[in-house]
């Protein structure tokens, strides 16, 4: 077991290297071993999958470019996703301080009703969810809830303070739980009646 | 309640996107692809982590850098000198046609310059042998002498030391001890310098003090139509060949004897004495002063010699305006990255004044390689700005001012102690970086003896040795705040060099010197924060150049 791991991480290092070379299959390969896990985070983010996408290949030219930056002393791969939570940051944070902060009823809208919801939520829906809160709050509930960020460094990220982070994550919370009941509710008399 | 609620929805997100995958558009790798720079390097090293103190990859760049100092260095050295001996055998092939020959000589007769009284041998028909010091030196130079042979004429063929036309050998007359030989006379000097010189008239010396020689023994092969070298006469003075090394002289003489194959004559021109620390190789050149009637004989060598020292050393002091260029550092953890914007406009470089001194060695004239040691000061004004209170890696919570030169944690004595979060205004702040610059530089003379113009190029490592700070807080901006701990600043970086100036002639070892010089960076002289900071530094520098 010991030794596949270490096969694995010679095998990253060389892939690493190769890329640092500019080899374009090795980054190629790099790309396909990656991007699929890449591509969520960055949808996260965005407020659509094609500003994902667009985030994505913004954060791989990065990736691809200070390769040398790396330092071999943590995951390559929490490396990477840094590097495409910054882009994330970098493309929305102007977008979000410039978005007032709008209530939940005229800001959610729409995707409930395209969705065939059932008692549980899938990937796809909870996706949905997210990309429809407002950059703020959707910026301030990523970095907590799926970087592991506290409200200070989170204002010290966003540069906002950390009432301000707390108010959103509050906020954010809270149109996210109305839409999930909302969507579990519309699926339960479904379910009811069949 | 609400936070089993929250607890709940944060869970119900985690667990349904966290680790998930999902594949972008197919044509999204040919638009990074079509973005990425070529392939341009083979597969580089791996880089062991860098460890605490000197970081590898600023030793490599020193180094490399070093390398090529030296590599463009020792070309120029050697196209320069090449020219140079090329120019001289010209120059002095010339001189010895023109040279208003005071003592001259015919094939028929006696050698007719003046006697020397000093070393005369009573008439005796032994040659005096060199002074033994005198004649080490010679056999010293004489190994690096190449003296090309001419064809003999068969007709005379008294020479004897030239079997085949055109071999190069060893120019044996030097390392006779007082004999005259033949080799001399006859031959063609197709390379010479000073060191010839001086052997050929330090071996005639010996030979013309016993004033029994006769023209035919010194030119016996003198049937060849050829230019020939050779040496006439003694110093007034013979007494300074046998004194200490350190006034040990030799006799010079570019005379030349001009063979004209039907009149047998030969030109013999006026001996001149250089000092044995006039030889490159020896020790100092002499100025044009020093030499005396070598200047007028119009040495080719000694004009270009006008230079006065291979050491010398340069106390200088120089004015810095330095500007710092801020980029953000895109590998940082994640934020919005504003920093770089923000340092730009809070933060003010000061010029500053910093002492130094400059040791060269000059491998040619033109061409020097210089070192030394120097101060460099980097001055920061910070404007006021917003700064906030966080835990350090110590635990305790202190005021972290940011800055583009790294982190300062401020522990103001007034107030109360902050907690995590709290902010606080200052209304200035002052950074103090000190460092210690090695250079390495290439010098490129241009000019005369009075006025020189130089250029340099080379590198210098710039060492941390000193960091402080001095921040007033508001209301009381009376307290001057100094860190209790900074982070973030490298502890050495790399900057190349380039500059031009202008050296004037002081004295006979002293110039004075002043130099505009451009700093441009190799490196950032920061680390791991969010931004990258690249000092930029134009310098007037000034000093007093003493040669030894």
């Amino acid at each position: 077991m010991e030794e596949r791991s270490t096969s694995l991480l010679d095998n990253l290092e060389l892939l690493i290297r190769s890329c640092m070379a500019g080899e374009r299959q090795a980054q190629n390969r790099l790309y396909e071993q990656f991007a699929p896990k890449l591509f969520v985070v960055c949808q996260r983010y965005a407020a659509s999958r094609v500003e994902a996408e667009e985030i994505l290949q913004e954060g791989f030219i990065r990736i691809f470019t200070h390769l040398d930056q790396f330092k071999h002393e943590g995951s390559f791969e929490g490396w990477m996703r840094r590097i495409m939570v910054n882009c994330a940051l970098q493309r929305l944070g102007s977008k979000a301080r410039m978005t007032p902060v709008v209530s939940m009823d005229d800001n959610i809208h729409g995707g409930a009703e395209e969705n065939d919801a059932h008692s549980r939520l899938g990937q796809k829906e909870l996706m949905q969810l997210i990309q429809q809160l407002p950059p703020a709050y959707r910026m301030v509930f990523n970095l907590y809830v799926f970087e592991g960020m506290k409200h200070r460094e989170i204002a010290e990220t966003l540069g906002i303070s950390e009432g301000t982070s707390k108010s959103n994550l509050s906020d954010a919370r809270a149109i996210l739980q109305k839409e999930v009941l909302k969507r579990q509710g519309n699926a339960l008399p479904k379910s009811k009646s069949l | 309640m609400t936070e089993d609620l929250h607890n709940d929805i944060d869970d119900l997100f985690r667990s349904g996107l966290e680790g998930k995958e999902d594949t972008p558009s197919p044509g999204l790798w040919a638009a990074i692809e079509k973005a990425l720079p070529p392939a341009t390097s083979p597969i580089p090293p791996t880089t062991p982590p860098a460890t605490g103190g000197w970081k590898a990859p600023v030793i490599f760049k020193g180094l490399i850098a070093a390398a090529v100092v030296a590599i463009i260095g020792t070309a120029t050295y050697f196209i320069v000198s090449k020219n140079n001996e090329t120019n001289t055998v010209a120059n002095e092939q010339t001189k010895t046609e023109n040279t208003n020959n005071k003592g001259s000589q015919n094939m028929d007769g006696d050698i007719k310059a003046p006697q020397h009284e000093s070393t005369k041998s009573g008439g005796s028909n032994e040659t005096k042998a060199i002074d033994a010091e005198d004649e080490s030196r010679s056999t010293l130079i004489t190994e690096a002498d190449k003296v090309v042979l001419p064809s003999v004429s068969p007709d005379n063929g008294t020479t004897g030391l030239s079997p085949e036309p055109g071999r190069a050998t060893e120019n044996p007359t030097f390392k006779s001890k007082g004999k005259r030989e033949s080799g001399v006379s006859g031959s063609t000097i197709e390379k010479t310098n000073i060191s010839s010189i001086v052997n050929s008239a330090s071996t005639v010396k010996a030979a013309t003090t016993t004033n029994t020689r006769r023209g035919a023994d010194l030119l016996p092969s003198a049937t060849s139509s050829e230019k020939v070298l050779a040496a006439s006469k003694l110093p007034a003075d013979n007494n300074a060949l046998k004194t200490g090394p350190s006034e040990v002289k030799a006799v010079h003489t570019n005379a030349s004897i001009e063979w004209e194959k039907n009149k047998h004559k030969a030109l013999i021109t006026t001996p001149t004495i250089i000092p044995y620390s006039a030889i490159p190789s020896l020790g100092r050149i002499p100025s044009n002063e020093s030499t005396g009637s070598a200047a007028q004989s119009g040495s080719a060598t000694l004009k270009r010699n006008d230079w006065k020292s291979r050491i010398y050393v340069t106390p200088v002091l120089s004015i810095n305006m330095t500007t710092l260029e801020i980029e953000e550092n895109r590998a940082y953890g994640p934020r919005v990255g504003r920093e770089h914007i923000e340092f730009k406009e809070t933060e003010q470089t000061k010029t500053t004044v910093s002492p130094g001194i400059i040791a060269g060695f000059a491998i040619n004239p033109r061409i020097s390689v210089q070192t030394g040691i120097s101060e460099f000061r980097n001055n920061i004004s910070v404007s006021p700005k917003q700064i906030k209170a966080i835990r350090d890696r110590d635990g305790q919570v202190r005021y972290r001012l940011d800055c583009s030169s790294g982190s300062y944690f401020l522990n103001p004595k007034a107030g109360t102690a902050p907690a995590v979060g709290d902010s606080l205004r200052i209304s200035s702040s002052e950074i103090r970086m000190r460092y210690v610059t090695l250079p390495l530089s290439v010098r490129v003379n241009f000019g005369n003896d009075k006025v020189k113009i130089f250029a340099t190029a080379g590198t210098d490592v710039n060492i941390l040795t000193g960091k402080k700070s001095s921040t007033s807080l508001s209301p009381t901006a009376s307290e001057k705040v100094s860190p209790v701990r900074t982070e973030g600043t490298r502890k050495q970086y790399l900057n190349g060099t380039i500059g031009a100036g202008v050296e004037i002639r002081a004295g006979k070892r002293m110039g004075i010197m002043l130099m505009p010089q451009y700093r441009f960076p190799m490196g950032n002289m920061n680390e791991e924060g969010p931004v990258l900071t690249y000092p930029k530094t134009f310098s007037v520098t000034s000093g007093v150049r003493i040669g030894f």
